[in-house]
């Protein structure tokens, strides 16, 4: 097995994750042939409309029982099927460093996330590119379908830590991704979201104008979420370095208070734009929270 | 004005920077956290700043008051009530000291007596005199007696006269000595002026003051006086107990040789009254035990039989087990025993034939003698010297005696009225005692002349043990007979003649009784002088009367005892040897016409004997009512305008303490110490309040396995 892969996932999880699948719930663009329904109408045995004969068609696709009907050429139409084209935007700025106690930090919870949906992508023999980004993009990689390429996007995340001090602008790169990815597809971004909501809301807006389908997993340390610090200590922003004296006892109530608006804010503007929503604590195992979110995928799709 | 008792501690006064420096150097040791973003940090802290900051603002001023109430209790703050401090130039002071010495202050608490407590303490309170101040002395008894009238600064004088004294067995009034005191202040100018009542807190000691409250409150505000401090100890118990033998009666009293007797005690309690046991010793040796059950009652009647005793004086104690105060366990009595009864016979020589010669038959001695005296001769007669006076046809008597007549029975005499020719019913309208007033005379026919006598009320002490001649029967022959009117409420009939005809009435007028018969005691209307019941019911009548000259068991101490009724048959001059070994000698004197025998500066508890022959002559006891503990209310006593502002104590310590703290001021030392507790808690509950425990917010969020966020469903208001 490739080193990237290896580096985020063992072979037991590698099993676990090669009987799974990842369906668009939309009409996706591929190049390819697959199973993922196609707005252009192709060869396949699923019937989709007639249309009028004109001339350079094929005339073996002249329905004959309508022009037995009606004595005019008429010629059958049929759904095309494609493959689907997945991009992992992960978000890299300095906040995706953090990490409480012996957990992993938020950007290698991540990046096992894209792991392992790039490696289901993969497996279903559909293509899988990358946007690694922060307050611009770091790095793009155009979606392939192959392991060797799966290696390569994963070796990339694991190149481009975070680094202290580096912004988040989310919103703009998420604007750029949209404008940049043509064709339909499937963006699975990984990210804090500590940028501005309305900003965001925008830009995941932008998304669906384009017709993507867009999954958010909404990566937080849980101490992000409960804040159980006792003393009194300053607390120091790892993107701008800014400093806050602090006696977290005395704000605990209003802290929770806000980071419940925040997480509730969020998850009603995917609901809102028909996107999925996933919280992904850092303290959860990545591999069931996967398994459990496409098998929950696959079962409302039907 | 404030003084401090201990100004050294108002340096730790400084302590309270304490907080402020805390929270300085907290700053400087802060640990830093990275943390993903203080974006939300932010806004919390926006929206709590306000309340954080006021939070604080409390919390330091809650430490800092507590640090300052901590050390202003240690330095223990006093305010001046009056004076200017212990720093002002000392004024001088005059001071009057009360003791109380009655019987009571003997009373136990513990190691101490009760006076050992006052004594000490007035000791004290001299001790503490500085140059200048003066002081006087007072006991209070039933009179104040004065030690030192004047003040003084002569404190080993003050000293010297306080440790000779002791209670004496008397009651105390402590107005008088109150007012005693005042009079010594009186030219005190303007030193201050402080009176020290020192007492065992019996209220009967305060009775003055609290009845003086209730009748004349005006002219007690009026005479009261704002210038002078009262202090009041109350050493003694708070619930005293005692039990005492309270007092004590002889029955007869006129007790004659070999003649069973009885006496009759009355034992007192005062606080909690338990069972106890009492005990009759007459010359010394135990007669008679008797156990004592209060009850719920604070007295209790019990009875001792006395055996038949020798003629001759006879020292009885009455005991109680030994409590507390024991001065009043014991009470000392003297009995006289005589070997003959007097008896008095009014009327005219032909009138007393029969119940002469019945009271002292010529041949067998009764036991009895018998005087005689024309009724015109009664005024002049000393009563009291009879054990019982029988009238016979004696009515009407002159005024005056009628008087001595009602006089004895009133105080225990008893007379025996008999009818006769020379009085009309008419003449019965003066006497008031009777227990019927008779009416008429009314002749009886022949035919109904014999009579049945029967008693209606067997039970009476006049016919116990009485016993007829055999085969004799009460009968008579009855050819006149009084009519009487209506029975008197306390009278009644205790013999009848024929169904319903009275014969012989009795009734009870203070201490004494009088009977009044039908018929004469001769035979001009009947035959009852023939008839074999005369006889022991005279004898009965005598004997059982009840003697309003009987001598008195014991005495109270006084200034000057009359003992003439102790003295019957004494020669004069007498000396007696008190308890204690001294010899005094009674007095023989004449008042307004009247030979009394009196006794002077007999103070000693105990049985005082002829000097002669060292018979006992008479018992002298503690005053019985000051065997009432009864503790006073000091609620009570502040009421009185002159005790408005007195301080009341009820140990040396306290009084001690209330004494500083009026010349010192007013400690405050606990007040802060409360303050500091208070403000403790208050900053205990803010904190708390300030960094109560939320709930984390991951399990307020539902979260399933697959990352999904399940809203949560918004708070119904409350109904």
């Amino acid at each position: 097995m490739a080193g990237g892969i290896a580096r985020y996932l063992t072979p037991e999880q590698l099993q676990r994750l090669s009987r799974l699948t990842l369906n668009s719930r939309l009409v996706v663009e591929g190049n390819l042939a697959g199973r993922h329904r196609s707005p252009l109408r192709g060869a396949s045995t699923e019937f989709a409309d007639h249309r009028a004969y004109i001339e350079g068609d094929d005339p073996r696709r002249i329905d004959w029982k309508v022009f037995g009907r009606t004595e005019r050429y008429f010629v059958r139409r049929y759904e095309d099927e494609t493959n689907l084209r997945v991009y992992l935007a992960v978000d890299r700025s300095a906040s995706m460093g953090y990490a409480s106690g012996a957990r992993r930090s938020k950007y290698d919870y991540a990046c096992h996330l894209a792991a392992a949906i790039g490696y289901v992508v993969v497996k279903a023999r559909d293509s899988v590119g990358l946007c690694l980004y922060s307050d611009r993009t770091h790095a793009f990689l155009a979606a392939r379908n192959t392991l060797v390429h799966l290696d390569n996007l994963l070796s990339v995340l694991a190149d481009h830590p975070p680094a202290l001090g580096t912004p988040t602008a989310t919103a703009s790169t998420l604007h750029e991704l949209a404008e940049s990815v043509r064709k339909r597809a499937l963006i699975v971004l990984f990210s804090d979201l500590f940028d501005d909501g309305e900003a965001i809301h925008h830009a995941l807006a932008h998304f669906r104008k384009q017709h993507h389908d867009v999954i958010l997993f909404h990566v937080l340390d849980p101490d992000e979420i409960d804040f159980p610090f006792r003393r009194g200590a300053e607390f120091e922003d790892m993107e701008n370095r800014e400093r806050l004296l602090v006696d977290p006892r005395r704000l605990a109530a209003e802290y929770r208070a806000i980071v419940a608006d925040f997480l509730e804010q969020c998850r009603k503007s995917c609901v809102d734009l028909n996107m999925d929503y996933r919280l992904a604590r850092t303290d959860q195992p990545f591999d069931r929270l996967v398994q459990a979110y496409l098998e929950e995928r696959k079962r409302l799709s039907r | 004005m404030w003084t401090f008792l201990n100004p050294l501690f108002l340096w730790a006064g400084l302590a309270a920077v304490i907080p402020l420096v805390l929270h300085l150097f907290q700053r400087r040791k802060i640990v830093r956290i990275p943390f993903s973003t203080l974006r939300f940090l932010k806004l919390a802290e926006r929206k709590s700043t306000s309340r954080i900051r006021l939070e604080n603002l409390l919390l330091w001023l809650l430490r800092t008051l507590l640090v300052l109430f901590l050390v202003l209790a240690f330095a223990g703050p006093v305010i001046r009530t009056t004076g200017l401090g212990r720093w002002a130039p000392a004024s001088r002071r005059d001071i009057a000291i009360v003791v109380d010495g009655s019987a009571s202050m003997h009373y136990e608490t513990g190691f101490l007596r009760v006076w050992e407590t006052v004594r000490q303490t007035a000791a004290q309170r001299i001790r503490e005199l500085r140059p200048g101040d003066r002081a006087s002395l007072f006991l209070a008894f039933d009179a104040p007696r004065p030690l030192i009238e004047q003040p003084t600064s002569d404190t080993e004088l003050l000293l010297t006269l306080l440790n000779a004294q002791k209670p004496q067995p008397t009651t105390s009034r402590l107005k008088p000595a109150f007012e005693a005191a005042r009079q010594s202040l009186r030219d005190s100018g303007t030193r201050e002026r402080e009176i020290y009542l020192l007492t065992d807190g019996q209220a009967m000691a305060w009775r003055d003051f609290l009845e003086e409250v209730e009748e004349e409150p005006k002219a007690a505000e009026e005479a009261a006086d704002r210038r002078t401090t009262v202090f009041i100890l109350l050493a003694g118990a708070e619930q005293p107990e005692n039990a005492t033998p309270f007092a004590a009666s002889l029955e007869p009293t006129f007790l004659r040789a070999n003649q069973a007797a009885r006496i009759k005690a009355s034992i007192r309690f005062s606080g909690a009254a338990r069972p106890t046991s009492a005990a009759l010793l007459v010359d010394d040796q135990e007669v008679a035990r008797r156990t004592v059950d209060p009850g719920e009652g604070t007295q209790q009647e019990i009875v001792f039989p006395i055996p038949p005793l020798a003629a001759g004086r006879h020292a009885v104690r009455i005991e109680l087990p030994p409590d507390p105060l024991a001065l009043d366990d014991v009470l000392l009595a003297v009995i006289h025993v005589r070997d003959q009864l007097p008896v008095l016979l009014v009327g005219r020589d032909r009138d007393l034939f029969f119940i002469a010669r019945a009271l002292n038959p010529p041949d067998t001695p009764s036991g009895l003698i018998v005087h005689t005296a024309d009724p015109l001769e009664l005024a002049d007669q000393r009563l009291t010297d009879y054990a019982c006076l029988f009238l016979c046809n004696a009515i009407p008597l002159p005024g005056q005696a009628l008087q001595a007549v009602e006089h004895y029975v009133r105080n225990g005499g008893t007379a025996v009225v008999f009818p006769g020719d020379r009085g009309d019913p008419g003449d019965y309208d003066a006497w008031t005692l009777l227990p019927a007033q008779p009416v008429a005379i009314r002749s009886v026919p022949p035919l109904d002349a014999s009579r049945t006598l029967r008693l209606l009320r067997p039970d009476d002490p006049l016919f116990a043990g009485l016993r007829l001649p055999p085969g004799s029967a009460p009968t008579l022959a009855v050819t006149r007979r009084l009519e009487f009117g209506p029975i008197h409420p306390d009278g009644q009939i205790l013999l009848v003649m024929g169904e319903q005809q009275p014969f012989l009435l009795a009734r009870r007028v203070g201490r004494g009784r009088i009977l009044l018969c039908a018929v004469p005691a001769d035979r001009s209307w009947s035959t009852f002088p023939l008839s074999p019941f005369y006889l022991p019911l005279l004898h009965r009548m005598a004997l059982f009367s009840t003697g309003a000259g009987a001598a008195r068991l014991y005495l109270e101490p006084a200034p000057v005892l009359d003992v003439t009724d102790l003295l019957f048959g004494l020669p004069d001059p007498l000396d007696v040897t008190a308890p204690g070994g001294s010899i005094l000698s009674i007095r023989f004197v004449t008042e307004e016409g009247r030979e009394a025998r009196i006794l002077e500066q007999a103070s000693e508890i105990g049985i005082y004997r002829m000097t002669s022959s060292e018979e006992p002559l008479l018992a002298l006891n503690m005053p019985r009512e000051e065997s009432d503990l009864t503790p006073v209310d000091p609620e009570r006593l502040r009421r009185h305008p002159w005790l408005k502002g007195a301080v009341v104590a009820k140990s040396r310590e306290e009084l001690n303490q209330q004494v500083t703290a009026h010349r010192l001021g007013r400690p405050l030392a606990e007040l802060f110490l409360w303050l500091a507790l208070l403000t403790a808690a208050l900053e205990t509950l803010l904190a708390a309040r300030a960094c109560r425990r939320v709930p984390p917010l991951s399990t307020q969020l539902s979260l399933d396995p697959s990352g999904r966020l399940v809203p949560t469903p918004p708070r119904q208001p409350a109904p």
